[in-house]
């Protein structure tokens, strides 16, 4: 195994150092190959964005994700003509790994509410990459039912109790 | 009246040696009697040689009859010469003849043909199959002639040497012309199953080659390989028994030409020696016998490539029988212009097998109004617009334009009033502006000489319209300004670039670095903040540096050379350690200092070289790693830092190198400077006099939104667009985004302003914002000047639309405006709302 990206003597304090150990800590990424995560460390890219700017619209089709750094950001939707806000994401949350997989229409509008870095990869790269290591793509899939059936299962425990409404329309993991 | 003119498939072959080559071909002639009869004037002087001039001892004869021999064989060579380069001009403008009549063909050919045809095999017959009927085109008449001629004049020659020898050594060919095509109908049998294989084999490369993504998706090589062998070798076999039997009738025809000589010699050397025969005839004899073998071969070679050519020729021109199934030019000129009005009755469209994709469909729509077609993928939707647009022939019912049948319109009155939108549109290789030009051009200039484009105005509306504007002014942004065009834009350039500073500065700092002579530019490579400046000569390209000693010495002197070499090295192996498991592909390139096309390169030298310290390199290899040093730009290529003392060393290198350039070659460089246009950069860069720190779709739109202004402002925009309409979209427009050639599709049929648009899901891959941008345009602009039929891929576009007609297998089950339709409650209320 090549171990020359576990202790980096070329690159102490580069940035695709650093965007290795952040996509080594999401979870998205994480159960894959070091040689897999090192080609997507180095095929993305930081960016930042100032207050008000916004990361991705409603209805739009998205095709990149997101992991914050600094700063934060906030998530609305159209309600009735109104923008109403829905939640705020902050530093070390990974957005859009749904993107990656294939064609989606966004359903909110993502907006940086203070100051944001962020490391973005678009989804014709992911793609690309993930054709080198197609026996990958299992796992990918996984990682992704895993995330849904978590999120969902937490929305139960956290606000089971509070919308009869809402919990009656769930059931993501059925889908 | 209008000749008829017979279909290319039905020519014959021999007709494109004579069709506009008549003067060349009596030039041929005339050249050829003079070859032939100066071939026979040496075998004459042979036996004068030998009989007077010899025998008598005359010293002077001689000399004459050698003169008159070697006149005669000057003559005869330069005639040959004459005769092969007549040949090959009458081949080559047979064969363009044939290639341009066969290709005006194809493109008129039914769609269907294209369906079923793999490009590989069109390209096989034009390319290959073709140029053998065209070589026989160039002999079909000089050969057959010459050589005949040559065999008569020599046979004749023979005759009145010796009549009885004559007919014995002549005997043989009678022979020999009966057992020939025997064995020439075998060899044409293997051609015809050549030519079939190799449509085979050409149409296995094309399917392999387009379908390359999902062979190495799937890892299929080996499936591929077996299939493609299964060919290769089928193809093998056949052409060793073709070629067999094409060196059976060389080998038989040798075999028989060569026991000519044989029978003179036993039954001339009989009359010689009996004295009935003269020694000086006999030398004369066999000489002139001798000499029948070459005509007889090139006679026989004739024939083997009639046959070889007439095989390729027939198979080529039955593959692409068939009519077009429109008429090109109306019948007559009637000048009819169309107002737009529709009436589908009964319409229905089966396919070959059966297929019955439309069924009974009908409608009608005024002038100027717009239907948008709506219902699930296959209920014959796409069909229904390609029938309206004559792309495909509707086999029953009627479709009238302004109460003419469709179908009976001619191409050119289609295109001067349908204009169709397909939602994988092609973009062909050339110019944004050649594009966007392209039916328009198609429309003004089809049967004639390209007239003068329209006004640049009226091209910028179009692509405003289509929201490509832009994206074009981008590309002029992103251009090198051509200054023997554009030199006048300069000083305007400079006058936005201060501007720039003054309004968007402060404000833009976040995405550009400006370029500032005290401060390292971590988005520039290490050569550019080195040079700070741009050679007046030539270009500063980091690999034609690391090879010009001057900056060589300069590097060593300023203590850089050997940190950059090592810099280099520390890239090429970070970036052959995470880049080796990937595929060649240029988008894992664009943040890697290694060039794609040099990669396979540092791949295998790093293969054989694991660390710096053990490594001793070569000069070729040093100047390499040097290239590698000088390209490396830290913002971009992100996997080695640029340490804090190197940063510090290259910035003091910026200031040695600016004294070294003023001494060695003053006047070369031009350094950066606020008030100087840089004329190695982009328009971009030299008016953010920087350079932009990300290439994100948000960080561009909104530079360009900003720079916009201060183009109106000193009148520049329309120059911009001008240069950004030369930008290359490169071989099926692969330097655009998806996006940008839907919007550059529906530019180009706009800019003809069709009476009737067509648009097959001709948004679906554009973004939201576009979307809304086109649809405004549509239901405002187009609303009572264009008839509008569009197959809807979202149900939230087709509001605006005048009816709504939902399609349910080959049928419309519904037809009407959008809420008299939902009130109703039926098909379009369960698409919308969901089924209950």
């Amino acid at each position: 195994m090549n171990s020359s990206m576990e202790k980096n003597e070329l690159c102490g304090a580069c940035e695709f150092q650093e965007n290795l150990t952040v996509l080594r800590g999401i979870n998205f990424f994480s159960q894959m190959p070091l040689e897999m995560i090192k080609g997507f460390a180095y095929l993305c890219s930081r960016e930042s964005v100032k207050t008000g700017e916004t990361l991705f619209q409603e209805y739009e089709e998205m095709d990149r994700a997101f992991y914050i750094i600094k700063g934060t950001a906030a998530l609305f939707r159209n309600v009735h003509g109104k923008e109403k806000p829905l939640r705020e994401y902050g530093p070390g949350v990974f957005l859009g790994g749904l993107a990656l997989l294939g064609k989606l229409r966004q359903l909110y509008t993502l907006r940086a509410v203070s100051d944001l870095s962020f490391l973005m990869i678009t989804r014709d790269k992911f793609i690309l990459a993930m054709e080198r290591f197609p026996e990958l793509k299992p796992k990918v899939i996984q990682a992704m039912i895993d995330r849904i059936r978590v999120w969902e299962e937490r929305f139960l425990v956290e606000h089971g109790d509070e919308c009869e409404t809402c919990i009656g329309k769930l059931g993501a993991i059925l889908v | 009246m209008a000749e008829k003119k017979t279909p290319v498939y039905e020519k014959s072959m021999t007709s494109w040696a004579l069709a506009s080559n008549g003067k060349l071909q009596a030039l041929l002639f005339g050249v050829i009697m003079i070859a032939v009869a100066a071939r026979v004037v040496p075998l004459e002087m042979q036996k004068r040689i030998v009989n007077e001039a010899i025998k008598f001892r005359q010293i002077d004869l001689l000399a004459y009859y050698c003169g008159i021999y070697l006149s005669a064989i000057i003559v005869s060579n330069i005639m040959k010469y004459l005769i092969n380069v007549l040949q090959a001009v009458i081949s080559e403008r047979a064969l363009k003849n044939m290639r341009m009549a066969l290709f005006e063909h194809i493109l008129v050919l039914p769609l269907i043909f294209f369906r079923k045809s793999q490009p590989g095999t069109v390209v096989s017959f034009l390319l290959t199959e073709l140029s053998t009927a065209g070589n026989f085109a160039g002999m079909a008449l000089a050969t057959p002639l010459v050589n005949v001629l040559t065999l008569l004049a020599f046979a004749g020659y023979l005759f009145w040497l010796n009549p009885l020898l004559a007919a014995i050594s002549l005997s043989i060919y009678p022979l020999v012309l009966i057992l020939v095509p025997l064995v020439q109908r075998g060899a044409n049998i293997q051609n015809k199953r050549r030519v079939d294989v190799s449509r085979e084999y050409s149409g296995k490369i094309s399917e392999a080659v387009s379908g390359i993504q999902e062979i190495q998706a799937n890892g299929a090589f080996t499936i591929e390989n077996r299939k493609y062998t299964a060919i290769v070798i089928k193809l093998q076999r056949i052409r060793i028994v073709w070629n067999m039997f094409m060196n059976g009738v060389k080998s038989l025809n040798n075999l028989f030409s060569s026991i000519g000589p044989l029978l003179i010699f036993i039954i001339g050397g009989y009359l010689t020696m009996r004295g009935r025969l003269e020694l000086g005839a006999l030398v004369a004899f066999l000489s002139a016998q001798e000499k029948l073998y070459d005509p007889w071969k090139e006679l026989i070679d004739y024939y083997q490539v009639y046959q070889d050519a007439a095989v390729r020729y027939r198979r080529t021109m039955e593959y692409f029988r068939g009519a077009p199934e429109f008429q090109l030019l109306p019948l007559e000129q009637s000048g009819q212009t169309f107002a737009g009005r529709l009436t589908v009755d009964r319409l229905s469209f089966t396919t070959d097998d059966g297929m019955r994709l439309l069924d009974d469909v009908s409608f009608e729509l005024n002038p100027g109004e717009h239907l948008a077609l709506v219902g699930f993928s296959g209920s014959g939707k796409s069909t229904l617009v390609q029938c309206l647009g004559q792309l495909f022939k509707y086999t029953g019912g009627h479709a009238r334009l302004d109460g003419r049948e469709i179908a009976d319109l001619s191409k050119k009155e289609i295109i001067d009033h349908i204009g169709i939108i397909s939602q994988a549109p092609f973009i062909f290789d050339g110019t944004i502006q050649d594009n966007l030009l392209y039916s328009w051009a198609a429309k003004e200039n089809g049967q004639g000489p390209p007239g003068p484009p329209p006004h640049l105005d009226q091209m910028a509306a179009v692509l405003q319209q289509v929201g490509l504007f832009t994206d074009v002014l981008n590309f002029g942004l992103n251009a090198v300004l051509d200054t023997d065009k554009y030199g006048s834009m300069v000083p305007l350039l400079i006058r936005t670039r201060h501007n720039f500073q003054k309004d968007f500065g402060e404000n833009l700092a976040q995405h550009v670095e400006f370029f500032s002579e005290d401060h390292y530019l971590y988005y520039s490579s290490v050569a550019e903040n080195l040079i700070f400046g741009a050679s007046r000569i030539w270009r500063l390209d980091p690999a034609a540096l690391a090879a010009d000693p001057l900056f060589i010495s300069f590097l060593e002197r300023a203590g850089l050379l050997q940190p950059l070499i090592s810099l280099g090295f520390d890239l090429a192996k970070q970036t052959v350690d995470i880049l080796g498991d990937f595929p060649l592909e240029a988008v894992f390139f664009e943040q890697s200092p290694i060039l794609m096309e040099e990669f396979s390169t540092y791949k295998d030298w790093f293969g054989s070289v694991k660390e710096w310290s053990s490594a001793r390199f070569s000069e070729a290899e040093r100047r390499r790693l040097l290239t590698l040093g000088l390209r490396f730009c830290p913002g971009k290529h992100k996997m080695v830092a640029l340490s804090t003392a190197l940063q510090t060393r290259i910035l003091e290198g910026r200031q040695q190198f600016r004294h070294l350039a003023d001494k060695k070659r003053p006047d070369e460089f031009i350094f950066y400077r606020l008030s100087t246009y840089i004329f190695s950069e982009s328009i971009l860069s030299n008016i953010l006099y920087g350079k932009l720190k990300s290439s994100a779709p948000w960080v561009r739109e909104k530079i360009g939104r900003n720079i916009i202004h201060l183009l109106i402002e000193e009148g520049l925009l329309e120059q911009m667009i001008e240069i950004g309409m030369q930008f290359m979209v490169g071989s099926k427009g692969e330097n655009l985004s998806g996006g940008q050639k839907q919007k550059l599709a529906v530019a180009r049929v706009l800019l003809k302003q069709p009476k009737v648009l067509l648009m097959d899901e001709a948004t679906a891959s554009l973004d939201n914002k576009s979307q809304a941008r086109i649809q405004n345009m549509i239901e405002t602009r187009l609303r009572g000047n264009t008839t509008v039929i569009s197959v809807a891929h979202r149900l939230d576009i087709v509001k605006g639309y005048d009816k709504i007609a939902v399609m349910k297998a080959g049928k419309i089950v519904e037809i009407g405006a959008y809420e008299e339709l939902l009130k109703k409650h039926g098909v379009l209320y369960e698409l919308v709302h969901g089924k209950k």
